[in-house]
């Protein structure tokens, strides 16, 4: 009897893109996947080109013999009892809500390991824009998973890899980055006087408060709704910005973000960005 | 031969995980839904001087001072103040925006015979008046550093404004603002859950970090009490009308601003200070205007009456 192997296996394609367990002890730099060269900063634009995920969820997608979005109620109860027979079967996949092993090894359905892009301890890539996960709110990381699986918030990386979590997964997440510790956060290069101004005193000329005034002294966040800014990434945060401005992303309660961010021109935006990502972390133990 | 129902079952799993993927996408709504605020007419009848041209030197030390204390009064005047708010709270951009009861607009009008004392009040008797029932707090001397430094700043502030004159954009714009219809509690607590609680809380108490309020409490303990300005029905939905949710001011109804004012106001705040033995009393000797639901009752409840202490 021929031992089953994994180029048989339908998953066989992801898994050679997916790092092994044991690639969470390596160095970022030995990891395989995402391969560093090929990797694009955090961009909301759908002109970008996406990274190794999107092209790994179509080719999963492919695999579905059901092309059509809907699945009815029979079709889901004969997927239910797949999922269950084929968890039996498959040594690799992942328990549906065991955040961790998602984070290190993806869902085992099309979502990439979130430790490729937001790091192993969840602090992100600052080279690249990709955000810090740890520590924040974990209402408001569950309703970004939900608002890019629901188009609310565009991003072409991570619409894909949100959609392929189920809303157990999603929930599981957003708990378990919220629960990690804040990562050391080494210091940015000194922020230029006019994004500290705007941030801290706004243009009420344009109707503009200071960020600081929602976000926090410091930008160190506040509740669920207002994420801190202090120490992300210069290019997420001003990602993030244009992404309003331009409408890519559209879930901010009250549209809020996108008023304020209509009126910012490409300078402030770079200059805002650098003072937040130049801000430390609050102290281990404070309550953000 | 295991392999073909393998790959059969997993694509059906994956077809049903991959599900949530394409339920409902939103349609993205372009940026410009968002409505652009209603500006007030007039434009502002004095434009303050900018921070950066605060002088250098000891009075300039005293103006830089007056706006720390103004925008974070807990931590500048502590022995005055006795609930987390700051006057930055209700007179946004350090007291310098039109239409939010700025400094400029205030300096140049005092001293000012005042009905609610029944005196004539220089301006630090005026600041004095915000630290007993805005801040729920007490009234520092008048020769004391917070009260001197409060008045240099609005001083530098108003420099070059006309001495005596209402200016535009002075107070709150409540000139003819008016409720369309009466004011409604439960339409106002719709408003409150719409279009107030995301930054101030389901229970009107804000949002603090590390002990300090991001977002001021409206009601309760650690607000204003029952002898401030704000919880006149008038000064408050002109307030909110001209300037809340906070950057998109404007943007209510009239009628939102009215319901949603007369629903904050109609929460228990700390007592008035100056309470005359009973809330009775208390209304008739200084809250005897509609503008003041202090001794009506609301709900059942005789507003003042369980006055949080």
């Amino acid at each position: 009897m021929r031992k089953r192997q994994p180029a048989s296996h339908p998953l066989s394609s992801m898994r050679e893109r997916v790092p092994d367990l044991q690639a969470q002890d390596a160095p970022a730099e030995q990891r395989s996947w995402p391969r560093r060269g090929e990797r694009q900063g955090w961009r909301e634009s759908g002109r970008e080109r996406a990274c190794g995920q999107r092209e790994m969820s179509r080719q999963v997608r492919a695999l579905s013999p059901n092309p059509s979005p809907a699945s009815g109620r029979g079709e889901t109860r004969l997927s239910l009892a797949a999922l269950l027979l084929v968890l039996t079967l498959i040594p690799f996949a992942a328990n549906a809500t065991d955040a961790a092993v998602i984070t290190r090894q993806g869902n085992g359905k099309g979502a990439a390991p979130c430790m490729a892009c937001h790091g192993v301890d969840g602090g992100g890539m600052a080279i690249n824009g990709y955000p810090r996960l740890a520590g924040l709110d974990a209402a408001y990381l569950q309703k970004q998973l939900d608002d890019f699986a629901n188009g609310s918030r565009a991003n072409p990386v991570m619409q894909p890899n949100a959609s392929a979590l189920s809303e157990d997964e999603r929930a599981a997440l957003a708990k378990y980055y919220s629960a990690l510790p804040l990562p050391a956060h080494p210091a940015a290069a000194r922020p230029d006087a006019g994004g500290e101004r705007l941030a801290t005193h706004g243009d009420w000329s344009r109707g503009l408060p200071a960020c600081t005034q929602c976000h926090a002294p410091g930008g160190v966040g506040v509740g669920a709704n207002f994420p801190p800014l202090a120490g992300q990434p210069a290019a997420y945060i001003a990602a993030q910005l244009r992404a309003w401005q331009q409408g890519a992303r559209h879930n901010d309660p009250l549209q809020l973000m996108r008023h304020v961010a209509q009126q910012l021109t490409p300078q402030e935006i770079d200059a805002v960005a650098g003072w937040f990502a130049a801000q430390p972390l609050p102290a281990k133990g404070s309550a953000p | 031969m295991k392999s073909l129902p393998i790959a059969l079952l997993g694509a059906l799993m994956l077809a049903a995980c991959s599900h949530p993927a394409t339920e409902t996408p939103a349609a993205a709504k372009p940026a410009a839904a968002a409505s652009a605020p209603t500006k007030n007419k007039a434009p502002p009848g004095f434009t303050p001087p900018a921070e950066a041209d605060i002088p250098a030197g000891p009075l300039g030390d005293e103006i830089r001072l007056g706006r720390a204390i103004f925008t974070d009064t807990p931590t500048q005047a502590h022995d005055y103040v006795g609930n987390g708010l700051s006057c930055s709270n209700c007179h946004l951009d350090a007291g310098r925006l039109a239409n939010s009861a700025p400094l400029w607009g205030a300096w140049g009008m005092y001293p000012q015979y005042r009905k609610k004392n029944g005196r004539v009040n220089s301006f630090g008797e005026r600041l004095q008046g915000c630290f007993r029932f805005s801040m729920n707090g007490k009234a520092p001397p008048l020769d004391s550093d917070v009260i001197v430094a409060l008045e240099s700043y609005a001083w530098w502030m108003s420099k070059g404004a006309p001495n005596g004159v209402k200016l535009a954009g002075a107070g709150y714009p409540k000139q003819g603002f008016k409720p369309p219809q009466p004011t409604d509690y439960a339409r106002g607590a719709a408003v409150y859950a719409k279009d107030c609680a995301l930054c101030h809380g389901d229970d009107g108490q804000g949002q603090q970090v590390n002990g300090r309020n991001v977002f001021p409490p409206l009601w309760g303990p650690q607000s204003f009490n029952w002898g401030a300005g704000m919880h006149e029905l008038d000064n408050a939905a002109a307030f909110i009308k001209a300037n809340m949710p906070l950057s998109r001011g404007g943007t209510l109804s009239d009628q939102d601003a009215w319901d949603v004012a007369m629903y904050m106001d109609a929460h228990e705040r700390p007592q008035d200070p100056r309470y005359a033995g009973d809330v009775a009393a208390t209304r008739a000797k200084y809250h005897d205007t509609p503008m003041s639901l202090y001794g009506t009752t609301v709900n059942g409840h005789l507003l003042g009456s369980g006055a949080a202490k």
